[in-house]
């Protein structure tokens, strides 16, 4: 989607007109002199449609409108938010696409009862909400892939240059969401790790990101015994890549912030087969390094005051003569051996050598790792939310906060001494890969956190059953591969690790994509 | 109950087994320093010969007493140097000491505790009292040598706090007492405990105690309208039960707590029935009503100061010609009516029933739930926690400092508008299972519940399926039924519910 904003203009004809009523069928504000009463007449005659967030009703409308309205809840007047806004934004999104609209024209007006929030600000909210639930992912369809994308007018009645700044860089943040979801919804036989680090490479290199990786040879080199075992059984070698952005131009001599991201392009489970039903979605197994790249993308575009590294294991989990089997002991490169009692828990052995490497190279103070690590958490938390671990509490409630802040949730689940130890049940090694004594996905975090070093700040977050599959969601698109995260680590990234600057300072001018 | 604990200034009791004190790097205590002088250096000798002990807490090392000594073992129990943080540990390291104590044979012991507070003391012969269960009831008696004693039956704690110890510690036993009450009736098998047997039990446990006790029969719930609890009752030929327990303790008046408690007696799953594979254990599907029987005891037995109501829906979910079946849509006590996808989401259907009199009727200041609900909450937390919902953020502050103290662990899982709409039936009001099956299986479960709760009332849920029974021993108790739930509703209530 497209997406621009106007000052008070003639109304183009062929332009859906998308008009925001508030709870309670309160269409004050509604800037069409002279048919606001039509449009009160029309709202009164149906039932569904009250103005609670989100709700949307399109019906044509003839007279001097001559058009497709679409009417869009826009909730209580005085409680317009950053989220409600973005969900009416969707809910438009949703309403041109079901309708096929190429062109809209959102009429936001003066609204002095919308008291909570500048009309400016929330068209800003609006268009990227909008733009957010727009994605689709027609490359593949031979019919649809060369259509235009459909655009989105918002037409205010003063400040449409100030709405614009103010979405600048929440496009930026919305490009980065995209090409997060491009990488996912990209068939695995058309994207496989050597392919994904080219895309990484040359989508941030541009942005002044540092994009590094290491090959089979180099790592075998580092001593990554637990990351190349699960590549082994493909014919497409795995890879580690490696991004430095510095944002404070060699000011912060520390790394504040190191984002791990496993991305297992393919994941068959390997000699421990998956079930078939469902397994084409084992191509969203890389959705938390999309995340991760996504999020470095996102930070570098609105050139944010921060260095952050970042590391995505990339690999695919094969079968064939060369595949690792259940039996086998790896060694870490941290040097802790691993008895593989399941090929299928082989995200986390990618997790523990990207940490250990990261570790090693720039002593990160905070590391966060994203991963779609367990069916277990999926049945814990169902979709709503992401499972989110950590010993350190108020790192959970910066991550929580964040997530909050746009619509992606996450909730704490426990690490413990006993799963740590079930994880240690081995007779043959140091750590095993796969435990069987219930809650795994406290398990696998506990897995993980033998690879976190003890002065470093580290949170895991399970993101098994948020990276595909949504529905409903305001601003995800419907079951297909959605960049959960992307934002999550944006929005905290700008809370809690950017210095000098305020999230609100963020959305400066000069600080275009 | 066998063993009796006694505290004392001075050892005074003849006992078999002298526990002694090393802190870290294995230096000796008062304790076992004098014996050591009294022995030629036996225990310095000993510790020196092995490198495991390093005096780390919940270390043992047994080491047999030479000939003409009081003593038939002395046994040095690791305390390192500084005390634990936590209170619970100390009730947890005198489970454990129960456990050493019974692998060594001793009949009875002296535990010579140095510079414990005593609070402390108190816990670790809590947590003797706690482990100190079996359920033998079932098992030909072998024949007795005499008198004599064959197990632990003595435990002696000296220390300098024995007065203010003793006193503390028979406050704090009746927990042990409503926890083994809760843990007989789990462990009991379902051809003895049924609905009418297990409320039979309650009036004989309970009554005596002051606590009015209330039965509703088949005929008098059809009357009232259970039709949920009675669906799931259906297929059984023994009919379902609810039981009702008031205690009223409080010197004011004041809205009760109510402790609903699911308890189907035996759960096959109906129609939709279970593998075969561990279906025996299904017998601790009553482990909820168990806990708040529990609870009611234990309550009963300190004299709480507290109102507080026990409601427990009883229910056979049997497989049979008039069992309930997937597909059929019932009536709740509410009004609400539900579709039965599955006959295996049988708990919430005699939860919600008991749920809604229990508001309607007491109209209670907080409820509080307990059932072995989902294999979900397994998935999620395995047997370590108790998957707790709760819709107060105040509530949960105090469950979880309730859960602290005792050690009984709960983790706070999520109430969400999308887990209560996932209930919503095409056909019905709501329906039994949730669409996404397993998936947030337990978050889907309290979403269903939470339908049945009022507007503006604090409510809790605890899914209890995975630590109401497990399948190893634990150092507060043996393997199977566990009792959890009474001694952190005890003490929830103890906190923050007494006048």
């Amino acid at each position: 989607m497209k997406v621009n904003f106007t000052n008070t203009a003639p109304l183009q004809p062929g332009h859906a007109l998308v008009i925001p009523v508030f709870a309670d069928q309160d269409l004050r504000g509604a800037l069409i002199p002279g048919i606001t009463q039509d449009f009160a007449d029309i709202l009164a005659l149906q039932r569904k449609f009250t103005g609670k967030t989100g709700e949307m009703l399109t019906v044509p409308v003839g007279g001097a409108v001559k058009s497709n309205v679409v009417f869009i809840g826009m909730g209580k007047p005085e409680a317009v938010t950053a989220l409600s806004c973005e969900a009416a934004g969707g809910a438009i999104a949703r309403a041109m696409a079901a309708n096929e609209f190429q062109n809209a024209t959102l009429l936001m007006g003066e609204h002095p009862v919308m008291t909570s929030m500048p009309a400016a600000k929330a068209s800003a909210h609006i268009a990227q909400g909008a733009m957010l639930k727009s994605y689709t992912f027609n490359k593949y369809k031979t019919a649809k892939k060369n259509n235009p994308k459909p655009v989105l007018t918002v037409q205010l009645k003063q400040n449409a240059d100030m709405a614009e700044r103010i979405y600048a860089p929440m496009h930026a943040v919305n490009k980065s969401v995209f090409f997060a979801r491009d990488l996912a919804n990209e068939p695995p036989n058309e994207l496989f790790p050597k392919i994904m680090m080219n895309r990484i490479r040359n989508e941030l290199s541009p942005l002044g990101i540092k994009v590094d990786y290491l090959n089979v040879r180099d790592m075998e080199q580092e001593g990554m015994g637990a990351l190349l075992a699960v590549g082994k059984g493909s014919s497409r070698e795995p890879v580690l890549v490696v991004m430095e952005y510095d944002g404070t131009k060699g000011g912060d001599k520390t790394v504040p912030l190191a984002l791990i991201g496993k991305g297992v392009t393919f994941d068959t489970g390997g000699y421990s087969i998956k079930p078939a039903a469902n397994m084409d979605a084992m191509k969203f197994d890389m959705g938390g390094a999309a995340a991760v790249v996504g999020a470095m993308r996102a930070i570098a575009a609105r050139k944010a005051n921060v260095r952050i590294v970042a590391a995505v294991g990339l690999a695919e989990n094969m079968i064939s003569g060369n595949a690792y089997r259940p039996g086998d002991i790896v060694r870490s490169m941290s040097g802790k051996t691993i008895e593989i009692n399941n090929t299928d828990a082989e995200g986390r052995l990618i997790l523990a050598d990207a940490m250990t490497y990261i570790q090693k190279k720039f002593s990160p103070k905070t590391m966060i790792d994203l991963a779609t690590l367990t069916g277990a958490c999926r049945v814990a938390l169902g979709t709503a939310y992401a499972g989110l671990f950590s010993d350190d509490e108020s790192l959970v409630a910066d991550i929580m906060d964040a997530g909050k802040a746009i619509h992606e949730y996450t909730w704490q689940l426990p690490l413990h001494e006993i799963y740590n130890m079930a994880m240690k049940d081995s007779h043959y090694a140091d750590l095993i890969n796969s435990a069987s004594i219930g809650g795994g996905a406290s398990t696998a975090a506990e897995f993980l956190n033998e690879f976190v070093n003890e002065d470093v700040r580290w949170a895991h977050l399970d993101i098994a059953a948020m990276a595909s599959g949504s529905r409903n969601h305001p601003t995800r698109p419907d079951v297909i591969g959605n960049a959960f995260g992307v934002r999550l680590l944006d929005r905290l990234v700008a809370d809690h690790f950017e210095s000098g600057l305020t999230p609100s300072v963020i959305l400066k001018p000069n600080l275009a994509p | 109950m066998t063993l009796s604990i006694s505290f004392q200034k001075k050892s005074k009791t003849k006992a078999d087994t002298a526990i002694l004190p090393v802190y870290k790097d294995n230096r000796l205590g008062t304790a076992a320093t004098e014996w050591d002088k009294k022995t030629g250096g036996l225990i310095a000798y000993a510790l020196k010969n092995q490198d495991i002990f390093k005096g780390k807490r919940n270390q043992t090392l047994a080491v047999t007493a030479p000939k003409g000594s009081p003593y038939t073992r002395f046994i040095l129990t690791g305390m390192e140097d500084d005390k634990p943080q936590d209170i619970a540990a100390w009730t947890i390291a005198g489970g454990r000491l129960f456990s050493v104590l019974k692998a060594a044979g001793a009949v009875s012991a002296a535990l010579f505790l140095e510079n414990a507070a005593p609070e402390e003391a108190a816990q670790m012969a809590l947590g003797l009292s706690l482990r100190d269960y079996s359920f033998d009831k079932y098992k030909s008696k072998p024949k007795e040598k005499g008198n004599k004693p064959s197990s632990l039956s003595k435990f002696e704690i000296v220390t300098d706090a024995a007065s203010q110890a003793t006193k503390l510690f028979e406050a704090a036993r009746f927990a042990t007492e409503g926890v083994h009450l809760a843990r007989n009736l789990v462990n009991e098998p379902p051809n003895e405990l049924y609905p009418e047997s297990f409320a039979k039990i309650v009036q004989q446990e309970l009554k005596p105690l002051g606590v009015e006790v209330e039965v509703l029969d088949e005929k008098k719930m059809q009357k009232l309208g259970f039709g949920a609890h009675l669906a799931v009752g259906m297929g059984s030929a023994r009919p379902p039960r609810v039981v009702i327990m008031r205690w009223n303790g409080a010197k004011r008046k004041s809205k009760p707590v109510a402790l609903v408690g699911k308890g189907v007696t035996f759960d096959t799953g109906g129609i939709s029935i279970k593998p075969a594979a561990g279906l025996d254990e299904m017998k601790m599907d009553m482990g909820g009503a168990a806990a708040v029987v529990g609870a009611m005891k234990t309550l009963a037995r300190r004299k709480a100061r507290a109102h507080v109501i026990g409601i427990v829906g009883l229910a056979e979910n049997m497989p049979s010609d008039r069992a309930y079946r997937p597909g059929d849509i019932i009536k709740s006590l509410s009004g609400k009516t539900i579709e039965v996808l599955n006959t295996d989401a049988e708990g919430r259907l005699v939860l919600c029933d008991a749920l809604t009199y229990v508001q309607n009727t007491y109209d209670p200041a907080l409820v509080i739930d307990l059932a072995t609900l989902t294999g979900a909450i397994m998935v999620a937390l395995g047997h370590e926690y108790c998957g707790t919902f709760a819709n107060k953020d105040e509530v949960w502050s105090q469950l979880d400092s309730a859960s602290r103290a005792t050690g009984e662990k709960l983790w706070r899982m999520p109430l969400d508008e999308a887990f209560r709409k996932e209930m919503e039936s095409g056909i019905a009001d709501l329906k039994n299972l949730g669409s996404l099956g397993r998936y947030g299986g337990a978050c889907s479960a309290a979403g269903f519940l939470e339908h049945f709760v009022d507007k503006g009332r604090a409510w809790v849920h605890m899914d209890i399926a995975g630590t109401a029974w497990v399948n190893s021993d634990k150092p507060l108790g043996p393997k199977h039924a566990t009792g959890f739930g009474v001694r952190v509703l005890d003490r929830l209530i103890a906190d923050y519910y007494e006048d």
